[in-house]
């Protein structure tokens, strides 16, 4: 009887099957074992009893023990030199090596300074704990009262380093060299969408509060959100035009940014961090009331979000003035449609703005900073004359070590936009 | 709205489920050059349809504890079987993933009803090998349609969005006669960009549209 | 020798071993395989900006006498391209053959993102070594090779950004079947797995963050004899 599906001719073929099954076998072992591409485990610090009752630093300790320091000895490879900076009363340490960096949170613990926290190689996934811990703290006291500065290069600083699961441990030990030329410089370290990109693996997600909040401590003094409007006309913090696996870990929205509601927003998807698509409202806020960033750059992902962000911009410009708080908000142009658009709107000229196209372009729109992609070069020339109008020059998107060295050593920028905040603020605080 | 943290228990449930499908897909492609070819050197042009159930096995979403998982699949293939035994083809379908229906839950933006309804139509190019009298295996890779309905607070939002992935298919089939054959389908579906899987359990038909 | 290698051929012939990614070729017989390959590379480095179409894949072989053959592979999306060519060599064993080689690969690359004109371009070496088992018209190969990096150079517009020299980038395995699917024509399926700290496909993505990826890879291709 004839079939659809005929009979299989069995017999000699049976050996190639086992074998195909066991190679299979083995593929799949081999393919199951490794296919999963590793992920970062952020150290945590619940049991960290050392920091519990610690007291804040006087100021006077903070301000006189920054700068940059020598490393004497280190059973680590992070270079010879490293940077030392208090952020919002975090001990900030940014290394020579790959902008290595070391936050520590801690204090005063009767006659010992006792600081605990994390550090990360910002290029791998290398990360674990870290700990710092000055027994008698008399000399230093005595040496900063008198503000013989240069005399704490006979104070070693010693941090032991562990693993991230604590299980193996090194040690690193620093002495002052000397103040940071720059510390009080008027320099702008801008941490791009936040403070990085999910593919860097920080411990939170791309343009979300927290990371917002953990960019100061790995550097930046300023920050470039990327903004996204809702159908009902909220901006919002968001990079990507759809909801995807990329930004969204958490919900059951996916498509299109600009098709749903606000409160279906907030209501279905959350980021990979578990936290919720910040409003820029809520930045702005959080930004003033939560940080000490001075610079905020909007960074406009549909023309569409122009109108809505330009009162906010306003509000929260004036809300900080009222806080004496230094903080400037731009909305940046990335392209000659953004620019039109921006030129339609009443009073464009008094409105802070960002223009990355050209310099014609920063005039006609009576844009405060001019940005340009770094691939154009230090352009010295131009950019002096941007500065001698008494406008500022950012350049983006600075990642690589050699090149962030260059545009600081050769370059007149005001600020450097940078997925490795800790990068730049090594080599600028170090120059 | 509240959304229930993953559970711990659910992880290795999933990451044995990725396993099996990378299993499966192996196991496709050798089995598609291991037999010999068929002593009928005819070329037929076979049209398949299937439909049963389709189950969403959730990676990375970490839906509600009462988002409903399983629902209709539906799927429909065309391939030219030529003289050998290997053939080739384009399937799609309509497969359901997941769904949440709420009444009159409260949120920060006050009381709603909700309904959320993902489904998948998959365009995938299929490889197709039969390994038995009775048993054939399907593997395919292309992309998803993922077509999303979302109805919340007075609106309603439809959106889609495509996804690369990969399916491995194993299909038992009886002969009812030399133009059709009725059979089962059980269908992994790796929808490998979104981090999403689907199960289907089908009931297949499989006609034979032209011979030569 | 001279009978040694007809003899061979003459097998060859009879079985009818018409494989583009077989370990063994006809001697002076010229085959290709036109096809494409999706690589599922993971979606926070390539974000939106790399477009996520398949490659077109083109293989070429040509058969030598000694049991050397002539290989050569060309992997293209317009933006990335990346020929490869090489010799290899193999040793009969009953119905399994085992070869050895080395191809030696080109990657050009350039595309516009955001207003920079990036560009790649890269010298490569694969040593390989296959197995390959043949039953009847039925052929298998699983194949293992180590990439090389030996020059590469990345540029956006004038500036070149990166200079790499001489740098191991990974391991892949390979597992291909090739069967006769339609009169003289056969298909090849196959299944790459690279464990690799650069994946030539994301270079627009510039990477800077050092980890080592694992990246499957489906392909599949008609040959032609």
């Amino acid at each position: 009887m004839h079939s659809l599906f005929p009979k299989c001719p069995h017999g000699k073929s049976d050996c190639i099957q086992y074998i195909a099954v066991l190679f299979s076998f083995c593929l799949f072992i081999l393919h199951s074992g490794c296919i999963d591409n590793p992920e970062i485990i952020h150290p945590t610090f619940e049991n960290d009893t050392i920091i519990t009752h610690a007291k804040p630093l006087q100021s006077l300790v903070m301000n006189s023990t920054e700068g940059v320091y020598d490393i004497v000895s280190s059973s680590v490879n992070w270079g010879s030199k490293a940077v030392l900076h208090w952020t919002n009363g975090a001990l900030c340490f940014y290394f020579e090596n790959s902008g290595i960096y070391a936050v520590l949170r801690g204090g005063t613990v009767n006659n010992t300074f006792a600081f605990s926290g994390l550090w990360r190689n910002p290029l791998t996934i290398n990360t674990g704990k870290v700990q710092c811990i000055i027994e008698d703290t008399t000399q230093i006291m005595s040496i900063i009262r008198s503000g013989t500065i240069s005399q704490l290069t006979t104070i070693p600083i010693t941090l032991n380093i562990l693993s991230n699961a604590g299980e193996s441990r090194q040690s690193l030990t620093l002495r002052y060299a000397r103040p940071s030329k720059y510390r009080n410089e008027n320099y702008f370290i801008i941490a791009h969408r936040g403070g990085g990109r999910n593919s860097d693996l920080l411990p939170y997600s791309e343009n979300s509060l927290e990371l917002i909040r953990f960019s100061q401590y790995i550097g930046a003094n300023a920050v470039e959100i990327d903004i996204k409007l809702t159908s009902d006309g909220i901006p919002i913090l968001y990079h990507d035009t759809d909801f995807n696996s990329r930004l969204i870990g958490n919900g059951t929205l996916i498509g299109p940014v600009e098709s749903f509601s606000f409160t279906q927003i907030r209501t279905f998807a959350k980021l990979h961090d578990g936290s919720n698509i910040p409003t820029l409202r809520e930045a702005l806020n959080f930004i003033i009331d939560s940080t000490s960033l001075r610079f905020v750059w909007l960074d406009i992902k549909s023309a569409n979000a122009m109108r809505a962000i330009i009162p906010l911009q306003k509000e929260f410009t004036q809300k900080a003035q009222q806080k004496n708080k230094l903080l400037f908000i731009a909305a940046g142009l990335a392209t000659e449609e953004f620019i039109q658009d921006f030129m339609t709107i009443p009073q464009f000229s008094t409105i802070p703005s960002i223009v990355e196209t050209t310099v014609d372009d920063m005039r006609k729109v009576n844009a405060k900073v001019f940005a340009p992609r770094w691939t154009l070069g230090t352009q010295n020339e131009l950019i002096q004359s941007v500065q001698t109008d008494g406008r500022f020059a950012f350049v983006w998107t600075l990642d690589d070590q050699k090149f962030i060295r260059k545009f600081l050593a050769e370059g007149q920028f005001n600020g450097i936009l940078t997925n490795f905040p800790s990068i730049v603020a090594y080599e600028y605080y170090a120059q | 709205m509240a959304y229930s943290p993953i559970s711990h228990l659910l992880l290795p449930m999933n990451i044995m489920l990725n396993k099996i499908v990378t299993l499966i897909i192996i196991v496709i492609i050798f089995t598609v050059g291991t037999l010999q070819a068929q002593e009928s050197k005819k070329n037929q042009l076979l049209l398949t349809a299937a439909a049963g159930i389709s189950f969403n096995s959730i990676d990375n979403l970490r839906l509600p504890d009462d988002a409903r998982l399983s629902g209709f699949g539906s799927s429909v293939s065309l391939i030219w079987q030529p003289e050998y035994l290997l053939s080739v083809g384009f399937e799609t379908g309509w497969l359901f993933m997941n769904k949440i229906e709420r009444t009159n839950i409260t949120t920060q933006f006050g009381s709603t009803s909700i309904s959320s309804l993902w489904q998948a139509v998959p365009l995938l190019c299929i490889f197709g090998m039969k390994i038995h009298d009775n048993v054939s295996l399907y593997g395919g890779f292309g992309y998803y349609d993922i077509i999303a309905v979302n109805e919340s607070f007075g609106t309603t939002v439809a959106t889609s969005q495509m996804n690369a992935g990969l399916s491995g298919a194993l299909d038992y089939h009886l002969n009812l006669n030399s133009q059709s054959a009725f059979g089962a389908r059980f269908t992994l579906h790796n929808i490998t960009e979104l981090q999403q899987r689907l199960i289907t359990l089908q009931f297949s038909y499989h006609y034979s549209l032209l011979a030569w | 020798m001279a009978c040694l290698v007809k003899a061979q051929s003459n097998e060859i012939d009879t079985l009818t071993h018409r494989g583009v990614l077989y370990a063994r070729h006809s001697p002076y017989a010229l085959t290709w395989s036109l096809g494409i390959a999706i690589t599922s590379i993971p979606r926070d480095i390539v974000e939106e900006e790399i477009n996520r179409f398949p490659f077109l894949q083109a293989d070429i072989a040509y058969g030598l006498p000694y049991n050397f053959s002539l290989v050569a592979k060309l992997n293209t999306m317009v933006l990335t391209n990346r020929l490869l060519s090489g010799i290899q060599w193999n040793y009969p064993l009953s119905s399994f053959d085992i070869a050895l080689g080395t191809d030696i690969g080109y990657l050009l690359g350039f595309v516009t993102i955001n207003g920079f004109d990036n560009s790649i371009n890269s010298w490569l070496v694969y040593p390989y070594i296959q197995c390959g088992y043949h039953h009847n018209e039925i052929l298998v190969s699983v194949r293992a090779e180590a990439e090389y990096i030996t020059s590469q150079q990345t540029f956006a517009g004038d500036i070149q950004v990166s200079d790499t020299r001489n740098r191991r980038n990974g391991l892949a395995f390979s597992l291909i079947i090739e069967q006769p699917f339609f009169h003289n024509q056969r298909c090849a399926l196959g299944l790459k797995i690279s464990y690799s700290d650069f994946v030539y496909q994301a270079w627009p993505a510039f990477e800077t963050f050092k980890r080592t990826l694992t990246v499957p890879e489906v392909f599949c291709a008609f040959t032609f004899p």
